[in-house]
């Protein structure tokens, strides 16, 4: 008997356009032991299916289901305060923040005794402190009775993540839903929240519905998996075999489009063009049908559900379909040959100075340690470490928003201090993380893109529109979203968006922190794509900051890494992915890797 | 904790010192002290008399600092105009003011808490709808006003409550209610805000997958998030009705602080005013430290910083 089996899952919410039907007739179990997966890109339906499960949609939501049976024992119609015995004892979730899923203001302890309290009410104090602190030194936080009386602000990330991971099994779980819980997480610590969950599956024998975007993450992670797209499994079937092998187109662009550790410097990643339809309305036939290469006429009428063994898909093509990952020849790459720095830091030292009592000088922080490099023309550096490793730091001193303390940034030979404004904005660009934060939600995309024509105030105002106009289209936007705000775009379109602003004063550097890591796996190689056209058409220099070694790995030629504020190694992409010289380079790539084997 | 008192309480020093001195500084440049003691018909040598009697003849940095060394002992001196000492004037007129503002504060949270909360629950039902609608109306409604009005059916029609005069506490409820009424379409707003916020947060996400329920989720994990900026808000409000109560004192002919502040400055009498503002301002400083405690105590990531 499964642990769960659920059939003919519905989600429907309530909006101002009409019910939004947003899981449509999911189907799945899981047994004892055993992970399955749910994977798609965002607004799939996959967060809402296990959200659906225990009935913890918002308000507006409404669930149905033939059967949702939770250890043979059916919940679907259960009333809610039965439901809430079974929230958290039997059944228990964990989140994507652990930063905001952890409230802010009651102790690790209060958070993780509450619930078992509630729903034991002859569970004593003590005990339940016991328990915590048992799971908690289980989960690998150590001093676990200092913990409980510490706030999550005083946890790292990942002990955050483990404490989250530990309250979860302070009931008797036999489901535990994992929604994204390593997302928020630096690589290394990935791999180590991954290992932990891996190990206490076969110690409690949980059943885990582990929810991602992330296919390496399924491959490696997960038995068994399930691709959704608008809000129904478009595939299902073993991890391994369903991505080395995909049925259903929608499957296939995905897997392609997300860069591997192996996928050579300035190759095409696949192309997933479009975004997910609205679930509003008529929602008849095949619904990726507007997105696939594949199309045909009768992909509108009722679809198939194909059943071979364990795999099942639901398209009209019956015929296997092979895996149709574009790798673009390596005579794409781009070639660098020996030109002129562009950039160049010789050992530039950053350092902030705390404020103490009275105005006084606190400690200094060193953020950046000794930086020397030097990045010719045309070419493009990957930035990578873990968060706090100064990588950002680096980048705000490149932009001249940082003062050295000491050290000299040079950009096409003169020091960046010492150019003004103007100048300055000429020879380098940013492109942020989050485009959602970093244009300004009152102007129109039209005014955020021409605004760096505006400051220089060369041209006339039809000039400067037309210029504005022509790189919007160039980075792939529509004129119909010229006059749009911010908020009425995609989060793909935004960063278009943000590289258009970046382009339009025709900077020769191009600082790009994190543009993709906000981002969608179809959106991001949209992304990845456009930089490495734009690269070449316009001779740009890339300074790439990211964690996401498979992404550097495919823009970069170069590759430093960064800790604790120090250039650890740099060199060639291959050299330095391939050959790590460093001991944390080595670190991690294995980390990047463990997520694949 | 120690340390952010401490650090307070420095502030509460720096503040009283600038407060002070601008007063001072704006008191002797606005007009001459000597003519408000001697009064407009005193000759030129009876000025000159008085104002080497009550040293106005020395440099004002000396007369400040004099003035500064004296009130750190207590000394506040002199009102120019009754003759009476400074301080037990104003303590006694700061006792029915203070009393006030706290009585009006506490009838603006205990309104707007319940309303507020229940308001966030029920976003865009009748009962927000009803929440938002008494806020506006509250809000358009100076409180004279509503103060006038609460006359006319109290004290007048009903003859239930003493219009005027503090000579038990019921001449204080009206008043309270007056100002109370004034202070509540902002808390209630910034609580509701703070709940629907809250409410929508991952961790109440996280709570109601623990199983929680709801009265626990919303007393213990929303609220504690949505109070904190209440707290803050409560402590600027009070400072806020200690200085402008004087309109409602004087619709309930209240013996307060702010009709003897209006008094003193319209006869320039220097001491009172600047004992007035000075202790107004020491109030505003303490109050804020409470606040700052207690959101210490309520929020964790406060504590450290």
């Amino acid at each position: 008997m499964p642990v769960l089996d659920v059939e003919e899952l519905h989600v429907r919410i309530a909006t101002r356009n009409g019910p939004l039907h947003a899981v449509r007739g999911v189907s799945f179990s899981i047994e004892h032991g055993e992970t399955f997966a749910l994977v798609g890109e965002s607004g799939c339906g996959k967060s809402m299916t296990a959200l659906s499960l225990l009935d913890l949609m918002p308000q507006n939501g409404k669930r149905e289901a033939k059967r949702l049976q939770l250890d043979g024992v059916e919940i679907g119609g259960l009333p809610e305060p039965e439901l809430r015995q079974i929230r958290g004892d039997r059944a228990a979730m964990i989140f994507q923040e652990p930063m905001t899923a952890l409230n802010p203001v009651l102790t690790i302890g209060e958070q993780l005794t509450e619930g078992p309290r509630l729903h034991h009410p002859d569970l004593s104090k003590d005990a339940a402190k016991r328990r915590a602190i048992e799971l908690l030194e289980r989960c690998g936080i150590s001093q676990p009775e200092l913990r409980l009386a510490q706030y999550p602000h005083e946890l790292s990330g990942g002990m955050r993540q483990r404490a989250m991971i530990a309250m979860a099994l302070m009931g008797s779980p036999r489901l535990l839903i994992a929604d994204e819980p390593t997302t928020a997480l630096d690589v290394t610590v990935q791999a180590q929240i991954l290992d932990l969950l891996r190990d206490l599956q076969r110690e409690f024998d949980l059943a885990i519905l582990f929810i991602t975007h992330d296919l390496t993450l399924v491959k490696n992670f997960a038995t068994r998996v399930g691709v959704m797209y608008a809000g129904e499994l478009v595939e299902t079937g073993l991890a391994h075999e369903v991505i080395s092998a995909p049925r259903h187109p929608y499957t296939s662009r995905l897997v392609a489009c997300a860069p591997a550790l192996d996928t050579p410097c300035g190759a095409q990643l696949g192309w997933l063009p479009g975004i997910p339809p609205r679930l509003i309305g008529d929602l008849s036939g095949c619904q990726f049908r507007f997105r696939c290469e594949e199309a045909r006429t009768d992909c509108d009428g009722s679809i198939p559900w194909h059943v071979s063994g364990s795999r099942g898909y639901r398209c009209v093509l019956e015929s296997n379909l092979q895996q149709n990952r574009k790798t673009l020849s390596v005579s794409q790459t781009i070639t660098t040959s020996a030109s002129e720095a562009l950039l160049e830091l010789r050992s530039v030292t950053i350092a902030y100075q705390s404020m103490g009592a009275f105005l006084t000088q606190g400690p200094s922080f060193v953020a950046l340690k000794n930086a020397s490099l030097v990045l010719p023309r045309g070419s493009t550096l990957g930035l990578v470490g873990e968060s706090g490793s100064g990588k950002s730091t680096l980048a705000r001193a490149v932009l001249g928003l940082e003062k050295p303390v000491s050290g000299d940034i040079l950009i096409g030979g003169k020091a960046v201090g010492s150019l003004d404004p103007a100048s300055r904005a000429r020879a380098v660009q940013p492109v942020f993380q989050d485009p959602n934060a970093s244009l300004n939600p009152r102007h129109t995309v039209l005014d955020i893109v021409r605004a760096p024509l505006d400051v220089r105030g060369e041209e006339s105002k039809i000039e400067r529109d037309s210029r504005a106009r022509a790189m919007l289209e160039r980075c792939g936007l529509a004129y119909y979203h010229f006059n749009a705000y911010p908020s009425q775009l995609s989060g793909g379109q935004r960063q278009r968006v943000a590289i258009a602003r970046a382009l339009v004063s025709g900077p020769s550097l191009v600082v790009c922190d994190e543009p993709t890591s906000a981002l969608d796996v179809s959106i991001q190689s949209q992304i990845l794509n456009l930089l490495v056209d734009l690269q070449r058409e316009f001779n740009l220099t890339y300074l790439f900051i990211s964690h996401n070694l498979a992404v550097v790995r495919q823009l970069a030629d170069r590759v430093a890494v960064m800790l604790n504020g120090e250039i650890v190694e740099q060199g060639p992409a291959d050299d330095v992915l391939s050959h790590p010289q460093h001991a944390y380079t080595a670190r991690l790539l294995g980390s990047a890797a463990l997520a694949k084997v | 904790m120690s340390g952010l008192i401490g650090r307070k309480l420095a502030e509460a020093a720096l503040v009283g010192l600038i407060v002070s001195f601008a007063t001072f500084l704006l008191v002797n440049w606005t007009g001459d002290l000597a003519i408000s003691l001697g009064g407009m018909q005193a000759s030129k040598e009876e000025l000159v008399k008085l104002r080497a009697a009550y040293g106005l003849d020395r440099p004002l940095l000396v007369q400040y600092v004099d003035w500064a060394r004296r009130a750190l002992s207590g000394d506040l001196g002199r009102s120019f105009f009754s003759q009476e000492d400074v301080l037990p004037l104003i303590l006694s007129r700061l006792a029915v003011t203070s009393r006030l503002a706290l009585a009006a504060l506490l009838v603006g949270i205990a309104t707007a808490a319940p309303l507020g909360i229940l308001a966030a629950i029920y976003q865009g039902k009748w009962i927000d709808h009803l929440a938002q609608t008494i806020a506006a109306l509250s809000q358009a409604m100076p409180s004279f006003w509503s103060g006038l009005l609460l006359i006319l059916f109290f004290g007048v029609n009903l003859k239930i409550l003493p219009i005027s005069g503090n000579d038990d506490w019921t001449g204080y409820i009206m008043p309270a209610l007056a100002l109370g009424w004034f202070v509540f379409p902002i808390m209630l707003r910034l609580l509701r805000a703070g709940m629907v916020e809250a409410l929508s947060a991952d961790y109440v996400r996280t709570a109601r997958a623990k199983g929680l329920d709801p009265k626990r989720i919303v007393l213990k994990h929303a609220l504690r998030n949505a109070v904190l900026p209440v707290v803050s808000l409560a402590a600027v409000q009070f400072g806020q009705l200690l200085g402008g109560s004087v309109v409602v004192e004087a619709v309930f002919a209240l013996p307060g602080v702010g009709q003897l502040a209006w008094n003193s400055i319209q006869r320039a009498d220097f001491p009172v005013v600047q004992a007035v503002v000075l202790l107004v301002a020491m109030i505003f400083v303490v109050v804020n430290l409470i606040a700052d405690i207690i959101n210490g105590v309520l929020d964790p990531r406060i504590r450290r910083a």
